[in-house]
């Protein structure tokens, strides 16, 4: 499933999701070429958080179609979505860390619980991925309510990445955290991203988080990418979305509760 | 002109909600089965969940079975005075608690217990996410919460309920024997005299479906939970009393089918 240097390794095509009467995706496109750091910026509310549902498969859509390195996700053969997952690392805004586990053994769940490794080794590899983003055997053998808030998010990203996938995706990856936490966190994303070359999909509302891990951003509004562009023409958009939502202005066409 | 509202509209949305709700669980117990039969197994969970579910119940179980022997004595016993049939007590306790008090008021502290229990663990783990990382690790959710705990359910009623027997044989025993005067070896033997094979097994099946509904209910109302903390309570209130009703409702029907002539 590995893809050439410019071919899509994640198209989302006219996407529309709604909740009772309230559409909240309404004909999303986008598209993150292989390689890709992938930035989605917008508002709270707008829907970027269940565009990233849509995508993995966790909420059905009402229309559209998603496709990984080429294929539609509904066309894989009945292994492919689990294969799919086992490429993808996902972090969830709320770390999603199992709290009856020990952190260790969320970080290798993929590993020995739906993988065929052994425990021993299992935990091995999974002390391993947490010395990578920061945390020693001590904290591996704790449970996530034993842990802070930044270690949780450390964790979380060590699971994430345990399985060197080809995909990752991002939820709100500082939301909660402390600027000097998120700027750590930042760079824990940035380097991870750059070791493994996967294809990144990062949903956040920080536009710091976004400069320093995305080298693309998109602005969803509406239900719809509103513009899209290199992460370096953030500041000379020429979108008044994009150019309201960087200076954080009240007045302008993005509102703070999006139409329904 | 004003429209009525029409009187049997409320009727209607309720009984198409009704059979709504019925279509879901339908769905959900017929995927969890099949989740449970389907590789991979996950035995260590289930060995953990046995013992949350049948080791840990083991306390308000006895307690309960104790105290319902002990009052089923006394209960018995002025009834029958009237009629000078005290001697047909052991053979009452000891039917009544195999058959249906046994089981029933097992299967309802456990409800209690377990299905609160796993419809708060499951209902948090959907309000933050845990469910959604679970599909994200390639696992699926009914095979590795559900399975276990049904697997678990089924398998720890039973040795529950059949302790809980002699628990509240037992209860009867002391109080017949304490208090009522009836010497210890008649009350025993007449117990045993009076117990038919047929009478533990109907208890031991009783008790399996119940398990298995108890778990299925507590699971069901966690996964479907949603609106947080809130919806997580509903969820919690909703498994313990659609569990204790489905429990009545299924002894009615299992004693229906071993029993009735």
């Amino acid at each position: 499933m590995t893809g050439s240097a410019q071919a899509p390794a994640i198209e989302l095509r006219g996407l529309v999701k709604r909740f009772g009467r309230k559409t909240v995706l309404d004909g999303m496109d986008l598209t993150a070429m292989a390689g890709d750091s992938l930035a989605v910026i917008g508002t709270s509310g707008t829907g970027k958080s269940v565009s990233f549902k849509c995508a993995l498969g966790l909420l059905p859509l009402d229309a559209g179609t998603v496709r990984f390195a080429g294929i539609p996700r509904d066309e894989l053969p009945s292994s492919g979505p689990q294969a799919l997952m086992r490429r993808s690392g996902v972090l969830f805004q709320g770390s999603a860390l199992f709290d009856s586990l020990p952190i260790w053994e969320n970080v290798a769940f993929a590993l020995f619980h739906t993988g065929s490794m052994r425990r021993a080794q299992a935990y091995e590899v999974a002390c391993t991925k947490l010395a990578e983003v920061g945390l020693d055997e001590r904290a591996a053998n704790l449970f996530p309510s034993e842990l802070s808030g930044g270690m949780q998010k450390r964790a979380a990203i060590a699971r994430a990445i345990a399985a060197d996938p080809e995909f990752l995706f991002f939820d709100e990856p500082t939301s909660g955290l402390d600027p000097i936490t998120a700027a750590t966190i930042n760079r824990l994303i940035e380097d991870c991203v750059t070791r493994l070359r996967a294809t990144t999909v990062t949903i956040t509302h920080d536009l710091a988080s976004a400069r320093q891990i995305a080298n693309r951003v998109a602005m969803l509004h509406g239900g719809r990418i509103v513009w899209e562009g290199p992460v370096a023409e953030l500041d000379r958009s020429g979108s008044a979305h994009v150019e309201q939502f960087v200076h954080g202005r009240a007045d302008g066409p993005v509102t703070a509760e999006p139409p329904t | 002109m004003r429209a009525w509202p029409n009187p049997l509209a409320p009727i209607g949305r309720v009984v198409l909600e009704f059979l709504a709700a019925t279509g879901r669980v339908a769905l959900f117990t017929a995927e969890s089965v099949l989740a449970a039969v389907r590789p991979p197994y996950f035995l260590r969970l289930a060995v953990r969940q046995f013992l949350e579910i049948g080791y840990y119940s083991l306390p308000i179980v006895g307690l309960t079975a104790i105290f319902t022997g002990m009052v089923l004595a006394l209960q018995s016993y002025t009834g029958f005075s009237r009629f000078a049939a005290e001697s047909a007590i052991p053979s009452v306790l000891v039917v009544s608690l195999t058959r249906e008090l046994g089981p029933v008021l097992t299967a309802l502290m456990v409800a209690g217990r377990v299905s609160a229990s796993i419809a708060a663990e499951t209902g948090t783990m959907r309000v933050t996410e845990q469910l959604d990382a679970l599909v994200t690790l390639s696992a699926n959710p009914l095979q590795y919460l559900v399975a276990p705990r049904l697997l678990a359910g089924v398998l720890a009623l039973p040795p529950l309920v059949l302790i809980a027997d002699v628990i509240g044989t037992m209860g009867g025993f002391l109080i017949s024997v304490g208090k009522l005067g009836f010497e210890p070896g008649i009350f025993l033997n007449r117990c045993l005299e009076s117990l038919q094979t047929l009478d533990v097994v109907s208890g031991l099946v009783k008790a399996a479906v119940f398990g298995f509904l108890i778990v299925l209910m507590g699971s069901y109302h966690g996964f479907h939970s949603e609106g947080g903390a809130r919806g997580v309570g509903r969820a919690t209130t909703n498994a313990v009393m659609s569990a204790s009703a489905l429990i009545l409702v299924a002894n009615y029907l299992i004693t229906e089918a071993f029993f009735s002539r």
